[in-house]
């Protein structure tokens, strides 16, 4: 079983940096793992060059792991935090994509009010019932410390999602797909308000 | 050759190859160079010379990127001097500031003077030209650069896009050189 989720969550960093949702280092994933464990993505390691075996395994309620070995993401607590709240949470996707990082620069609600054309009123609805409510933005902290915890723990009830004031975007799931699809539809979403606000349509590729 | 190819269809996949770009590596006392666009490998490179010129000023650097990346070249269009960081992860791998060179200057100067200190900046007109010791980290400040923009100009477009505080600017971009350019680079001699 945890040979099985080491392999989800690396398959999972190398899907974030090919569909640049992360950049570099940052970003973080975890998986529930059962006896009150969840496995997390170590710290400072880009997800192309990480084994399965830099996988750590944290204890949810002390946040002790094996100090033999790796050092996992400065971000546990959120994850942690996340599992206790959350008992039919089972993945935690910490991104940086693009467009939702915006939204989290501006302090921004998903959906948003500054865009009124129909069919992004629409889009806006559906993704507001996929997340469970609005998106929020949690209050702004340095990445590793309590106060961008607290910002993640307060923004989340009832919800799905929550943007990370000037950071990114923390996303939840049951399964490792509910949260990838969820993660993708907030940034098509918030990609497309601003190319509208903006006017810079996508790029074609004569390919 | 082949580690430039993979670069760049690793930037072309993530979107921020544009209609023109390049990027150059040194290899022993030459520079190898890759033009390529959103389409593929092109034969054209435009002012490769300049770009030769510009990555043989920085000594610490081994790889230049140069993107054509939209945002990017919105911003370098449309922006002051430079573009404040509105993301924490800029504020730590390029700085406080990503600095825009504008047309009418010095332009090579202007560049190699903010490449000396920055991973990257932009260039009106052309995009982002970033640097690096190796090409993921010339990447990697390139996608940087291009979501620096874009957080700047889409989160002004939504409400206000609002800065990273001077110091846990400061502080980020300290920890940062200090702590994950050292686990890189121990990768890298791996």
């Amino acid at each position: 079983m945890s040979a099985e989720l080491r392999k989800l969550i690396k398959d999972a960093g190398v899907r974030l940096v090919k569909e640049n949702l992360v950049q570099g280092t940052w970003g973080n994933i975890s998986v529930r793992s059962g006896n009150g464990k969840m496995l997390v993505t170590p710290s400072g390691m880009d997800y192309i060059r990480m084994s399965e075996s830099d996988v750590v395994e944290v204890d949810i309620e002390t946040l002790e792991w094996d100090k033999s070995g790796v050092k996992p993401t400065s971000e546990k607590k959120i994850h942690a935090s996340v599992y206790r709240q959350y008992p039919n949470i089972n993945v935690v996707l910490h991104a940086h994509p693009y467009f939702s990082s915006a939204f989290a620069a501006a302090g921004a609600v998903v959906p948003s009010a500054a865009d009124r054309s129909e069919n992004l009123i629409a889009l806006g609805a559906a993704l507001k019932a996929k997340a469970g409510g609005e998106i929020i933005v949690g209050s702004y902290g340095l990445p590793g410390t309590k106060k961008l915890t607290k910002g993640v723990v307060n923004a989340l009830p009832g919800r799905k999602a929550c943007l990370m004031a000037n950071h990114g975007l923390l996303v939840l799931g049951e399964t490792l797909e509910e949260a990838f699809e969820l993660l993708k539809a907030i940034e098509n979403y918030c990609e497309a308000v601003i190319r509208g606000k903006l006017l810079i349509l996508p790029e074609q590729s004569k390919v | 050759m082949e580690e430039l190819k993979k670069q760049a269809k690793y930037l072309t996949d993530t979107g921020i190859a544009g209609d023109a770009s390049l990027i150059l590596v040194k290899d022993g006392g030459a520079v190898k160079h890759l033009a390529y666009n959103k389409d593929g490998v092109t034969a054209d490179g435009g002012d490769v010379a300049i770009y030769e010129e510009i990555l043989a000023a920085l000594p610490e650097s081994k790889v230049l990127a140069v993107n054509g990346a939209q945002f990017s070249l919105y911003v370098g269009g449309t922006s002051g001097a430079f573009v404040p960081a509105v993301l924490d992860d800029v504020a730590q791998i390029i700085g406080r500031k990503t600095y825009i060179v504008h047309k009418g200057g010095d332009v090579k100067a202007n560049i190699i003077k903010y490449l000396s200190k920055y991973s990257a900046c932009i260039v009106e007109g052309v995009g982002i030209v970033a640097c690096g010791r190796n090409s993921d980290e010339a990447a990697t400040a390139a996608l940087v650069a291009e979501k620096g923009a874009i957080a700047y100009a889409g989160g002004n477009a939504v409400g206000k896009a609002k800065k990273i505080p001077f110091l846990d600017a400061v502080i980020m971009r300290f920890v940062y050189k200090q702590k994950y350019s050292k686990i890189d680079v121990v990768k890298e001699e791996k």
